[in-house]
């Protein structure tokens, strides 16, 4: 696939939510690697734009197309902002999205589990691990069904810095093993460590898109300016 | 006060004497309940957490129905299912009438709806939180009311605990289908039923209490067993 | 863990399952509510075993609803107390024949107090009633279609009286099985009808005592039969060998030798 052909192409996509318009026949071409940062205030519509990526949220009009197919659900895994963990152990809320349990796939869980650094919590009942500890399990989680895009809606949000250090390594480092990865946050400096490509969302409109470096150096709408230097609205 | 403690002294010198005829009341009892409340939670737990779940066209409707349904009274639904098993009825040629067997069919339809729609009450909030979930996975329906079940557990007990107490304390309809007969269909609540008919209070009493001992601990009994064995191993609950 | 769990609950329903019965030959009676109270089929269940080798299960429900459950084909023989009703049965073509096989009195009940100021002049149940009537005094009818019920409507019919057009003042309708009723006369110091065997089976008498009885007509009780005909699943066989044994002489010791409070409340006939 040609770096065109891989891209991501979003054509008049509009969404409603209790009949207000979030996204307004917006037009996109993400870039079809690396990691892309959704960026932007609390409310702004980030979140929304990142579930209609991951094919939770249908949109009212328009389409989300690769190399003119749409993208397949079982490629993409979306980590929500609060982490949804069950009522059983680490391990085995690992195991439950798989749909077979092998020999094989109980070495892979444990081995991210290894990665994650909760190798040691294995057995241990999930709904007791720390905020941190249950990220990085749902991170874990989302990668052992081998997808080709990873969607993150703030996952390190409301979690403790040893934890965002960990998650965030682990994407940097391993952006390549995954065709794609969306990440949301509102935190700017973050966004800097992260992002190959900036979508700055304002009030439910995408306003700026730009790769990273073009995007702090050069910021061209007042609102990003604004949002960069910290002033509150 | 002296009815009641010629109640509470009747019924200590019944448990005291052991005496056969009530203890195959009690046992009777417990052989009822247990099926009538172990056939509405195979149906009725998964039942309320498919339809807390799953949207679909009627559901709406269903779920109404089977709230209603909790409120039936007892006699209305005996002699509803007198009807239906009578020789006379449709169901008759299967010759159930006055037997153990009618009274559990009976039960089961006054504790389904009640198994029911607690169940859907409580797997109603854990689908709000796990449904994006389980839709981001794919997870299977099937797979996905298992794992409600499975992760509300604990609450369910209680649910299956609410189906006993009804169970054990009914008696409208199993009086009409099952006859009150000596020795084949006489319970607990029957035999009260019957000695208050009679006029002998203080047995009637006393038995009374026997049931309600009886129930008691039986809820502490599944509350221990829920206790030690439902937890998740390796951390607390 | 999850092993023992599943132990215990096999075990239970092992429990559970054991204490099934097998059908020997087994019959259903729809009775009366009368004999039931006063323990004569506890008495009568293992003697009937012993002869005839057959169980009997009661279901007693009062006359009224006996026959109609009799009607829709649910039991196998009707044991009985109101002749009018059992006759309307043999008419209807479901009963097949009627055999009276024992007696015993009506009695009027009342507060001891009736009794001791001499009220009433005669002790004859219908003359107390026609009085009762007249004066107004409590009354409380069992108004549940039973034997006793039906007996007592019949005395009313027979003075051609309409206490029903008094129910909201001395002529109470509890709709409850014997012994609540004598209860509620009990409480409430009022008349009301029962048979010997009841009474003295009644054990929370109080301040009740017997104020007059029926001289002239006995309670008899009869064990009516079911047309195989119209019942197809009608144990009739069974129920010959029971109508035999009330018959025989043997039958007949067994009735006369139940007694409560050491009198004999049921006569052969």
């Amino acid at each position: 696939m040609t770096p065109e052909d891989s891209q991501i192409i979003i054509r008049d996509l509009s969404f409603n939510i209790e009949g207000k318009a979030l996204l307004h026949n917006t037009s996109l071409s993400l870039s079809g690697d690396g990691i892309t940062v959704l960026l932007g205030a609390n409310g702004a519509g980030k979140t929304i734009f990142l579930k209609l990526l991951a094919g939770l949220l249908t949109p009212l009009s328009g389409t989300i197309t690769s190399n003119k197919k749409t993208l397949e659900m079982k490629t993409r895994s979306f980590v929500s902002q609060e982490p949804v963990i069950l009522r059983r152990t680490v391990l085995k809320n690992m195991l439950f999205v798989l749909p077979r349990i092998t020999h094989e796939e109980g070495t892979l869980a444990k081995g991210l589990l290894k990665m994650m650094g909760l190798n040691e919590k294995e057995h241990q009942n999930a709904l007791t691990l720390s905020a941190g500890e249950k990220q990085r399990l749902c991170l874990a989680r989302a990668i052992i069904t081998n997808p080709e895009i990873l969607l993150l809606d703030e996952p390190t949000a409301n979690i403790e810095p040893n934890s965002t250090t960990l998650i965030e390594k682990y994407l940097i480092q391993k952006v390549r093993s995954f065709r794609k990865i969306f990440f949301v946050t509102h935190d700017i400096n973050q966004a800097r460590r992260l992002a190959d490509e900036i979508v700055f969302i304002d009030t439910g409109r995408v306003i700026e898109h730009s790769s990273s470096e073009n995007f702090f150096k050069n910021p061209k709408t007042k609102e990003a300016r604004k949002y960069i230097s910290g002033k509150i609205n | 006060m002296n009815d009641i403690s010629e109640a509470f002294v009747s019924s200590l010198g019944l448990i005291l004497f052991l005496d056969t005829e009530l203890l195959e009341i009690i046992l009777l009892s417990f052989k009822i309940t247990f099926y009538a409340v172990l056939i509405s939670s195979v149906l009725g737990i998964p039942l309320g957490a498919f339809l807390a779940s799953t949207k679909f066209k009627f559901r709406n409707t269903i779920v109404s129905i089977l709230f209603g349904m909790m409120g039936l009274p007892p006699v209305v639904v005996g002699l509803f299912v007198y009807l239906v098993f009578s020789r006379s009825g449709s169901l008759g040629w299967m010759g159930l009438l006055y037997s153990p067997t009618v009274m559990i069919v009976a039960q089961v339809i006054l504790i389904l709806p009640i198994i029911c729609c607690l169940t859907f009450q409580i797997i109603e909030s854990l689908h709000a939180r796990y449904d994006e979930f389980f839709r981001s996975y794919r997870i299977t329906k099937f797979k996905s009311v298992i794992a409600y079940i499975v992760d509300s557990r604990f609450e369910l007990t209680t649910v299956i605990l609410a189906g006993i107490g009804r169970s054990i304390s009914e008696v409208g309809a199993i009086i009409i289908v099952g006859g009150n007969i000596d020795h084949i269909t006489r319970v607990m609540t029957t035999a009260i039923a019957l000695e208050t008919s009679k006029g002998n209070l203080d047995l009637a009493l006393g038995l009374g209490m026997i049931l309600l001992a009886t129930a008691v601990l039986l809820n502490g009994f599944i509350l221990f067993l829920r206790g030690k064995y439902l937890k998740v191993p390796g951390g607390t609950i | 863990m999850k092993n023992i769990f599943s132990r215990i609950v096999i075990i239970l329903a092992l429990l559970a399952l054991s204490s099934s019965y097998v059908l020997a030959d087994n019959i259903i009676i729809q009775s009366s509510t009368s004999l039931k109270n006063s323990g004569f089929y506890r008495y009568l269940t293992p003697i009937l075993k012993q002869y005839t080798g057959i169980d009997i299960g009661v279901v007693a429900v009062g006359t009224g609803q006996a026959i109609k459950n009799m009607k829709n084909c649910d039991g196998d023989v009707l044991i009985t107390h109101a002749k009018e009703a059992e006759l309307e049965f043999l008419k209807s073509g479901f009963g097949l024949e009627r055999f009276e096989f024992m007696y015993n009195h009506w009695v009027v009940i009342g507060p001891e107090e009736a009794k001791k100021e001499h009220r009433f002049d005669s002790n004859e149940m219908r003359e107390i009633l026609k009085k009762i009537y007249d004066q107004k005094e409590k009354f409380i009818s069992r108004g549940d279609n039973s034997g006793t019920h039906m007996k007592e409507l019949s005395i009313w019919k027979n003075l051609a009286l309409k206490p029903e057009d008094f129910t909201e003042t001395w002529y109470l309708e509890t709709g409850s099985g014997q012994g609540a009723t004598l209860m509620v006369a009990s409480e409430v110091g009022a008349f009301t009808i029962t048979d010997t065997a009841t009474w003295y089976a009644f054990n929370k008498k109080r301040d009740l005592k017997i104020i007059g009885r029926d001289n002239s007509n006995l309670n008899t009780y009869s064990i009516t039969t079911i047309n195989p005909r119209k019942c197809k699943h009608v144990k009739s066989s069974a129920v010959e060998k029971i109508v035999e044994f009330l018959k025989s002489t043997i039958g007949k010791n067994t009735i006369s030798n139940f007694r409560l409070n050491n009198s004999n409340v049921f006569f052969p006939i």
